[in-house]
């Protein structure tokens, strides 16, 4: 049986740890914001537009973030313990749990990432979600979790404990050698890279073949400016730069926020924010990126603290699996800053309130759904799914079809709202 | 006023304050909390002192961090709209002879704050009155440009 | 066909300011299909990115030609239903 002790890799003082964590939700959030990066909107795209170029965008995360945590361990730099402890258990609740996220989220127009970011970019319909989530975490929490956790120490439909059991190198190879982690590394991350990129290929091979006669231009009515052509075909669905436009420029636009960041542009940063995350964090606590899926819950508390109510003397899961603050507290904080600081900073940020009132309770009750979803399937779309790729574990997989169907049926529900 | 400035200008203050909120949070409920936990039992929610204390002192580094950077934001603005308010005619006016010195203040600020984290760590110190020189020299240049604009004017 | 978009009445206007993605191009998506082949439909957007990206990703999916007005904040995303 490989160890299950979890002691500092590196050392550094507890402040240095807490700073790191907070420096890569800043991150995330500033990367997510400018790249537009939603998972919910990438799966949307595939059923409504037929798209999949932020779909394989997702894939190349994933597949990075695998290969990217998988190699650190493989070369001996992080212990695989240090990869493993935190793998959850994994049953009927992931799959029926990602399942309501993906409706949820889909539905009320955000995933967690993209609702926190959205959030701080003046987005009044995604603080009402956040609020459904709390909402949604506090029914879990008193109504489904306690039978939840019935099945899960009994095994039904689930397994019983999490940590190197649920390691895929340990269970295709029943090691956890370099050698193992190597060779799942690279069956993981070169798969999903490639998927990834021959979808993105995909969809832009069908973009530029269809619609040849058709022209599209901006102006503007109230300025001047030049009407612009994007010549005979229609462009990629995300800008790409023509060949003739310098990459000093380029960069030049991003550096300076007139530009949003490409999808994978945004990708790269993101993988490699969680690979950062990884190897700082790693022996100290949960080393890898992770959202509101207990932090929404977390400030729920917090909320309730200041009116003097402590859900966790006496609330179920609130009492045994959410500490006071850990270092997601402060990625989530930041996040919302870092996200805040480049919508405000490239002029984007700004109160709006939805037209249709109606959508305010459907963004609500998609909150709530959000929040009940992500507390079943033990976590988020990135605190999950996301880093469960890089855990190397299967979770994510189970994850990704549950949240994919649930999306499905968000948009098949929503053509009739 | 435009409702536009009135976001412009409120947003990056919202965001100082917040930072400085969270701080007073975490230090009066959340510490206290905790030892509510420990007392009531309750170990998987307590946190034990030295995380507890690191998590307080990255709080306190990111709230001085949050205001510097919100404080900044408003200072950039308000030169922004001064700037659209006068028709982008404006060339050289008082808030270029303000802004070195309200950077030089931020800073000197966030160096007095910080001090109590940044102990006799010479080379932090070093950067830092560099920084504030660096501003003084440019509210020096600044004056003089003033001065001669007027004259030609 | 650029220019007779930008000049014509829309037939059918949906306002999804202060909505984010997927929510503008799924409305659109459903009011298109109710829509007859040859009529115009404006939606109306603050949101950047689903005039950027996922509403000319709608249009391109289908073939239908787009114009984007910008005025002052919002833009009026026009598309014409082809048959």
């Amino acid at each position: 049986m490989p160890p299950e002790i979890l002691q500092p890799v590196f050392s550094y003082s507890w402040p240095v740890v807490f700073g790191v964590f907070a420096l890569s939700g800043f991150i995330l959030g500033w990367t997510a914001q400018r790249g537009n990066y939603c998972f919910v909107n990438a799966m949307t795209s595939i059923f409504t537009v037929r798209s999949f170029e932020r779909f394989g965008a997702l894939l190349i995360l994933f597949g990075l973030s695998a290969l990217g945590c998988g190699l650190l361990v493989a070369a001996g730099v992080v212990p695989a313990y240090d990869q493993y402890y935190f793998n959850y258990f994994a049953g009927w609740y992931i799959l029926v749990g990602s399942f309501i996220f993906g409706f949820g989220a889909a539905l009320a127009g955000g995933c967690n990432l993209s609702m926190l970011y959205r959030a701080a970019s003046g987005y009044v319909q995604n603080w009402i979600e956040l609020f459904g989530m709390m909402i949604g975490t506090y029914i879990f929490a008193v109504g489904i979790w306690p039978f939840q956790l019935y099945t899960m120490e009994k095994g039904i439909f689930s397994t019983t404990s999490g940590g190197y059991v649920e390691y895929v190198p340990y269970l295709l190879f029943h090691s956890v050698s370099g050698t193992a982690v190597l060779l799942t590394s690279l069956l993981f991350g070169v798969p999903l890279i490639s998927l990834g990129i021959y979808l993105q290929r995909y969809t832009r091979a069908k973009w530029s073949g269809k619609g040849g006669g058709f022209t599209s231009f901006s102006m503007s009515l109230n300025r001047a400016l030049p009407v612009k052509s994007f010549g005979g075909n229609f462009p990629s669905p995300t800008p790409q730069p023509s060949g003739g436009l310098r990459l000093s420029q380029e960069v030049k636009d991003l550096l300076l926020l007139r530009k949003p960041y490409g999808t994978n542009l945004s990708t790269v940063i993101l993988a490699l924010d969680m690979i950062m995350v990884f190897l700082i964090g790693a022996g100290y606590t949960f080393n890898y990126l992770v959202i509101t899926s207990s932090d929404g819950g977390r400030f729920f508390e917090y909320i309730l603290m200041l009116a003097g109510v402590h859900l966790f003397l006496n609330t179920p899961w609130f009492s045994d699996s959410l500490s006071i603050v850990d270092a997601s507290t402060l990625m989530v904080v930041m996040l919302c800053v870092g996200a805040f600081a480049s919508s405000y900073l490239s002029g984007d940020f700004k109160i709006r309130i939805p037209r249709e009132k109606k959508r305010l309770l459907i963004g609500f009750v998609g909150g709530m759904l959000v929040g009940i979803g992500v507390r079943m399937a033990l976590g988020c779309n990135v605190g999950l799914m996301w880093t469960n790729f890089a855990q190397l574990g299967y979770d994510g997989i189970i994850f990704l079809f549950g949240m994919l169907g649930g999306v499905y049926l968000a948009v098949k529900v929503q053509e009739r709202l | 006023m435009k409702t536009a400035y009135v976001r412009k200008l409120l947003a990056p203050v919202v965001l100082s304050l917040f930072a400085v909120g969270w701080y007073e949070f975490s230090v009066i409920y959340l510490a206290s909390n905790n030892q509510l936990a420990l007392s009531s039992g309750d170990l998987a929610v307590y946190v034990i002192p030295q995380q507890f204390q690191g998590y307080l002192t990255a709080t306190l580094w990111i709230c001085y961090f949050v205001v510097f950077m919100g404080l900044a934001m408003f200072w950039y603005n308000l030169v922004n709209i001064v700037r659209e308010e006068e028709g982008g005619r404006w060339e050289f006016g008082a808030i270029d002879l303000a802004m070195p010195l309200a950077i030089a203040l931020e800073l000197v600020a966030f160096f007095y704050l910080g001090n109590s984290l940044i102990g006799d760590n010479v080379a932090v110190r070093l950067l830092g009155y560099c920084a504030v020189l660096g501003c003084l020299m440019w509210f020096w240049y600044n004056s003089v440009k003033y001065v001669r604009v007027r004259e030609v004017v | 066909m650029s220019e007779e978009l930008k000049v014509r009445k829309p037939d059918e206007v949906l306002d999804v300011r202060g909505e984010s993605c997927p929510v503008p191009e799924m409305m659109a998506s459903k009011k298109l299909k109710k829509m007859k082949a040859g009529q115009v439909l404006e939606v109306l957007t603050d949101h950047q990115p689903a005039v950027d990206v996922t509403l000319p990703s709608l249009c391109k999916s289908n073939g239908y030609p787009y114009v984007i007005i910008k005025d002052g904040d919002v833009y009026k995303f026009r598309i014409m239903k082809v048959g």
